[in-house]
């Protein structure tokens, strides 16, 4: 009689519920905090001073000062650009807007890293194609362009960051309801009076929203400032923590400089969320009618054919130029070569790709721990969402919250936290193993498998499983034969959301990498480094392919579903 | 077939009691009906019955079996309690067709195929959807899916079926067909029906028994639909069960002075049934709008227009008696035959057909 | 209708005329002509795709016309013709959609005075505007508040109020009140045409709710597939419906087949039932006009009284099928040879149930080619 009612407290239930803490406890939470311990406790007292030191020298807050500027930049531009497309196609009558929203989406998909590679072997000022090509037709004896440089960067990062405002900000404009324009209209105003007073202000959490997004990913960005930022000696907060362990050669006082660094980062991401919470909360507008009537699209008129050129100009500069120019180049006989056809060959993929073994392990590696770290991280990811959605425990703002944590912490944070927990604090040593990969992939991927589970298993109503427990069910075939198929599609969503960013994944795998781990991101970026700029390329080409084929498969994979119900 | 019954049932969620004793029994075969407005607690009520939630103290027992009794650490899972269950928003299992969700029953008591077919088809057939076997319930309308979640609840031939407000997602002209088909397949299977809803016209309707239940929780009535209707037990559920006219009263020596009248109201003139008197200590006469017949004659009340709102079949009166307003029904028909078209501003006859006498209004204002 | 006539001549009120408005192959409005006058509440009432919404958006100037012209106070406001469109902002109508769209960044106070501030008023005069509107729709006191904190009625107040501040000849409405509660939208209702009153502007209302457009119209049209049904007033609408579509849109119907022969109507019932004439007391005769063969009788279920089997009057007999009682009336289904006739008694009329063989007594068939 009396055991009974513990029996019942330790029942399925709860042993799910420990599980879903400990891993989220281990995986994230540990982590984090080891950061901040480092940061700010030297044998265990509070260290102020040290901190404060570290602060306070020059390259420091330099780099706080370049994360801060290039941040500003990007989103200012990349608002500005997303805004103005996502009005072209979803409010005039642009030819072909249907297919120009997809391709606004490309950016999206192709790593941006790879572009700023991309947009150097262009713009240059010793060896850029752009530049070589305007000296020799000009007789020019500068270079016209120098992307090493703020401009470079913050230009660089905002053809690949804007759809985060251009996705949100169609959204919004094509779920309005357009009587709230037509009422407007209706009142006296005309068409600017009703863009300046009702229809910007309508969709500004929305650009604010996608703005401060852009932000967040902009300050902790890694990729672009690394390849056309060092070689102008401009540092930010994620490359600087970079340089600072790489060259110490993981040295705790170079990690620990590196998490005081981190803590900046992490101090920021939260300023800017927090903004964005405001924001939301004050501005969350109901703005979405159920009626559907199509708002009469703005006629362009006289510039509907220059608007439609300058489009397409502004993807083939930004989409096709850099993805044919890596192309081009991973097919050149040497770097530096013009770009004819008698100075190509296939040989640079043949020898990545069958005879080098660091670019074999790459791929090898990228292509493992992005299935494995998504594989697990999906399964992961139900069990804690099952928890959170329909087993509502007392804690679970806890879960929720440790969960969607590493969403805003930068990968250069995460990164770091792993290697304080797993170089042998706790007796497990990962050091340049393959581990310490995946388990930073678990911990920076949590949030996508959660929120794709998450949505899945609000959709499976409890009156779906409740039904099945009066048909005479128990439990465990409730589950089996209710929630599972029923959450299928979210798992079969969250593993591609984690498979492909994993896939080409640079920013928390460059500080974690040793002599036989390094993933497809990290041998790009050091080969590049290491002047083998063909090899460089010739790997991202490949890397685009496999990103491609990515997608292609997920699309296929959605729509055959889609069609099957 | 079984009964039900709830012995002394409490319910507390943290620090908040949905009810504290509740006294409930159900008949073996009849349809009853726990009407009661939202958040009243008619809904966990069935609940606890179907056991996914355990009573707080109190028993819940179906046919000679008790299922639930914190007292004795008993809760018969929902499993177990061989009940049919349908929901309000159908919970059909969307990746599994018409058949396979009908049969689901049937598999997890490992019925033998020939006879599990025969008893799906049955089902099915019964609440006429042979022929869409094979659908997803994606391709089936509301009503459709409603019928399936109907079939599902009733191939396994459970002692009990739980409907939790199952036709208020549909359209009216629907809600009206499958009320009668409810009522059509409880008659043919004999089975017990517990029926939750907050609409009075449902639970009139296809009720043998109905009870209900206020916002705290209580139990004000329990009756066949015309006890209920036509004997209501005080004001909130007078007022529940229809469009209700709350006219203060004034008590003259024994008889009822309405506002703005000068004389008394007489009670039994020109009326094929007499009025019971006004007790003492009353405060209100109730009344329907349809028991106020507008008459040119023999009138007992007498007001103004204050607004006409011919409505189709019906004429919606307001009718200001000395500040209070009052609604009368008035059959277009029976209008036009005889003249007796009102005007705004018109001065209107009343003939009193029925009256409740209550010491109080309630406490709003009721379901319309 | 009488006042078509009228076109071309000086007209207060709004008149459409041969307006025609086509999406691809799809005809939403077909040859409209109508005359609305001026303080008159007039609604268009039809099945959703009727085309009663393209309309009112055509006269709003939301939409172009394919054919036809639309003036407004005697001043034209759409011709396809002249390829003259008036734009919406120009027109100074007020109107007030379904979903309410009132403007969630403004507050209750600024939402109605954004079309004043448009018309360049003076500060006081825009604040003595706003707040009139505003106690004419009983938000008084809610000036500083924002949309989101109001509930669906008082969301919908403000969007009266901001068409109202203006103090336009013509309120357009689409199906205003489609969104609130039963309980709500009685009272808006009301509301609405005492603001009506008090400032006399023509009403165009939008609805597929016939009791609403009953209760509320001066004269309603009934429209189907793009066509004119039926104009009149709300009681000529269900007492002399045009046709068996506008008899069937109005209220609750029983259609019976039945055919003419030899001067007599039979209903159409298996052998050996009743076949006799169908009378009534208000129909007799057969509409002169109507040729021998089928036809559809139609009547409402209150104009049906049931009567016991044995009562000496002739009628035609029929067994409840089924009965259901909701309070205050009876609904009842009785087989009447083939076909089920819907029944509705109040509650103290005679009580029949389920099996019982009854007769029943038509008060009124109206009579529909087949």
């Amino acid at each position: 009689m009396s055991f009974l009612p513990d029996m019942r407290k330790w029942g399925a239930a709860e042993i799910v519920l420990a599980l879903s803490i400990l891993i989220l406890v281990v995986v994230v939470a540990v982590p984090v905090a080891l950061i901040f311990i480092t940061a700010f406790f030297v044998d265990g007292a509070f260290n102020l001073a040290d901190v404060t030191a570290i602060l306070t020298q020059r390259d420091t807050y330099e780099a706080l000062k370049n994360s801060i500027i290039i941040a500003f930049g990007v989103t200012v531009i990349s608002t500005i650009i997303g805004v103005f497309f996502a009005w072209l196609v979803s409010r005039t009558d642009l030819p072909f807007k249907g297919t120009m929203k997809v391709l606004f989406l490309l950016p999206f998909m192709l790593p941006s890293f790879i572009g700023a590679l991309a947009w150097k072997m262009l713009l240059s000022p010793r060896s850029g194609y752009i530049n070589k090509m305007l000296m020799g037709l000009f007789d020019l004896q500068d270079p016209v362009f120098d992307i090493y440089g703020y401009w470079g960067i913050i230009l660089v990062e905002s053809m690949y960051l804007f759809p985060f405002v251009f996705i949100q900000v169609c959204g919004a404009l094509e779920r309005m309801d357009p009587t709230l324009e037509e009422s407007a209209r209706i009142a006296g105003a005309g068409l600017t009076t009703i863009t300046r007073k009702i229809t910007i202000p309508l969709i500004m959490p929305s650009i604010l929203a996608g703005a401060l997004l852009i932000a967040l990913y902009s300050l902790a960005h890694f990729g672009v400032p690394a390849i056309l930022g060092t070689e102008a000696g401009i540092y930010n907060i994620p490359t600087k923590i970079y340089e600072k362990i790489h060259q110490s050669a993981g040295s705790f006082k170079a990690i620990r400089a590196g998490t005081v660094l981190a803590s900046l980062l992490v101090v920021s991401a939260a300023i800017i969320l927090y903004v964005q919470s405001l924001v939301l909360k004050s501005g969350r507008f109901q703005i979405i009618a159920g009626k559907s009537v199509r708002p009469v699209a703005l006629k362009l008129r006289g510039f509907k054919i220059p608007l439609l050129i300058f489009s397409a100009v502004y993807l083939l500069v930004t989409v096709i130029l850099p993805t044919v120019t890596i192309f081009l180049v991973g097919s050149l006989k040497t770097y530096g070569l013009s770009l004819d056809w008698a100075n190509m060959t296939l040989e640079n993929y043949e020898y990545i790709l069958f005879t080098w073994r660091l670019t074999r392990d790459a791929i090898f590696n990228s292509v493992y721990l992005a299935l494995s770290a998504a594989f697990v991280t999906m399964l992961a990811g139900v069990m804690i969402s099952y928890v959170i959605v329909k087993m509502k425990p007392r804690g679970k703002w806890l879960l929720e919250f440790l969960g969607v944590l590493p969403f805003s912490l930068p990968g250069t944070v995460i990164a770091l936290g792993v290697i304080l927990t797993w170089s042998g604090r706790f007796g497990v040593n990962l050091y340049n193993t393959a581990w310490i990969i995946f388990v930073a992939y678990i911990a920076r991927y949590m949030a996508f498998s959660l929120k794709s589970n998450s949505a899945a298993l609000e959709q499976v109503h409890d009156s779906l499983v409740e039904a099945s427990r009066a048909c005479g069910a128990t439990q465990w075939q409730a589950m089996r034969h209710v929630v599972i198929p029923l959450a299928r599609p979210g798992m079969v969503a969250a593993f591609f959301l984690i498979f492909l960013p994993a896939l080409r994944e640079l920013t928390t795998s460059v500080l974690l990498y040793g002599p036989t781990t390094r993933t497809i991101g990290v041998a790009i970026y050091t080969l590049n480094e290491d002047g083998e700029t063909v090899y460089a390329a010739a790997l991202a080409s490949i890397a685009l392919v496999i990103i491609v084929l990515g997608q292609i498969g997920i699309k296929k994979l959605t729509q055959a579903r889609a069609e099957g119900v | 077939m079984a009964q039900v019954s709830l012995q002394q049932v409490a319910k507390t969620y943290d620090k908040h009691t949905v009810f504290s004793g509740l006294d409930l029994h159900v008949r073996d075969g009849e349809c009853f009906t726990l009407l009661g407005p939202s958040g009243c607690g008619k809904t966990v009520t069935l609940r606890l019955i179907a056991g996914f939630e355990q009573p707080t103290a109190g028993t819940v027992a179906i046919g000679p079996r008790t299922v639930s009794d914190p007292a004795r650490n008993l809760a018969e899972p929902p499993e177990a309690r061989r009940i049919g269950v349908v929901f309000q928003d159908y919970a059909v299992w969307p990746h599994r067709t018409v058949l396979e969700n009908v049969a689901y029953p049937l598999m997890i008591q490992n019925i033998p195929r020939p006879e599990l077919t025969e008893r799906v088809r049955l089902a099915i057939e019964q609440v006429n959807l042979t022929g869409l076997e094979a659908r997803l319930p994606g391709q089936l309308s509301g009503g459709q899916q409603q019928r399936v979640a109907l079939a599902r609840a009733l191939v396994s031939r459970p002692e009990v079926m739980l409907l939790d407000e199952p036709l208020c997602n549909l359209d009216a002209h629907l809600r009206e067909e499958m009320r009668f088909e409810i009522k059509e397949l409880q008659r043919t299977t004999g089975v017990t029906i517990l029926y939750v809803t907050h609409d009075q016209e449902i639970a009139l309707a296809i009720s043998d028994r109905l009870a209900v239940m206020d916002r705290a929780g209580n139990i004000r009535q329990t009756g066949t639909p015309e006890d209920i209707f036509e004997r209501p037990a005080d004001p909130f559920v007078f007022a529940f069960m229809g469009v209700a006219n709350f006219i203060p009263v004034a008590l003259e020596g024994g008889q009822a002075v309405l506002p703005g009248q000068d004389r008394p109201l007489d009670l039994d003139h020109g009326l094929a049934h007499t009025l019971s008197t006004p007790p003492p200590g009353t405060q209100f006469l109730a009344c329907r709008p349809s028991d106020l017949e507008p008459v040119r004659e023999s009138a007992q009340i007498f007001g103004r227009v204050r607004r006409k709102n011919l409505l189709g079949a019906e004429i919606d009166l307001r009718v200001d008696l000395g500040g209070t307003e009052v609604r009368v029904r008035q059959d277009t028909r029976q209008a036009l035959e005889q003249g007796l078209i009102f005007e705004e501003g018109d001065t209107c006859g009343l003939k009193l057909h029925a009256a409740h006498w209550f010491d109080h209004a309630a406490e709003n204002g009721g379901a319309a | 209708m009488s006042d078509t006539g009228h076109l071309g001549v000086e007209h207060s009120g709004v008149v459409l005329s041969g307006v025609t408005k086509r999406y691809g192959q799809v005809t939403a409005v077909s040859d409209l002509t109508l005359s609305i006058g001026a303080g008159e509440c007039f609604s268009f009432l039809g099945p959703s795709g009727c085309g009663k919404t393209t309309t009112l958006r055509m006269i709003a100037g939301f939409e172009d016309l394919d054919e036809g012209e639309i003036t407004a106070g005697g001043r034209l406001i759409s011709s396809s013709a002249k390829k003259f469109y008036l734009p919406p902002e120009k027109r100074d109508f007020g109107m007030v959609f379904q979903a309410f769209a009132v403007w969630p960044h403004l507050s209750v106070f600024e939402n109605v005075a954004f079309p004043l501030r448009l018309r360049k008023l003076s500060r006081s005069d825009i604040e003595a505007k706003t707040r009139e509107a505003l106690t004419h729709t009983g938000l008084a006191g809610q000036e500083r508040a924002f949309p989101n904190e109001l509930s669906g009625g008082e969301k919908q107040r403000i969007a009266l109020a901001r068409a109202l501040a203006v103090n336009p000849q013509v309120m357009l409405l689409d199906e205003p009140l489609s969104n609130l509660d039963p309980k709500l939208r009685e009272e808006m209702r009301f509301e609405i045409k005492d603001l009506q009153r008090r400032f006399g502007f023509t009403i165009i209302y939008v609805t597929h709710d016939q009791a609403e457009a009953m209760a509320l119209s001066d004269r309603i049209m009934v429209m189907d597939q793009g066509r004119v049904r039926q104009v009149g007033t709300p009681l000529d609408v269900y007492n002399s419906p045009a046709d068996a579509f506008v008899f069937g849109f109005i209220g609750l119907s029983n259609f019976i087949p039945a055919r003419i022969e030899n001067g007599a109507a039979h209903a159409a019932l298996p052998p050996g039932g009743w076949d006799g004439p169908a009378i009534g007391p208000l129909t007799r005769d057969i509409p002169a006009g109507l040729a021998p063969g089928p036809v559809t009788l139609a009547c409402r279920p209150t104009e049906i009284d049931l009567l016991p089997a044995d009562d000496p009057r002739e009628a035609p007999r029929g067994v409840v099928r089924r009965k259901a009682f909701l309070g205050e009336i009876v609904d009842y289904r009785v087989a009447l040879g083939s076909t089920e006739v819907r029944i509705q008694r109040f509650r103290r009329d005679p009580s029949f149930e389920t099996g019982q063989a009854v007769k029943l007594l038509f008060h009124r068939l109206l009579w529909y080619p087949a």
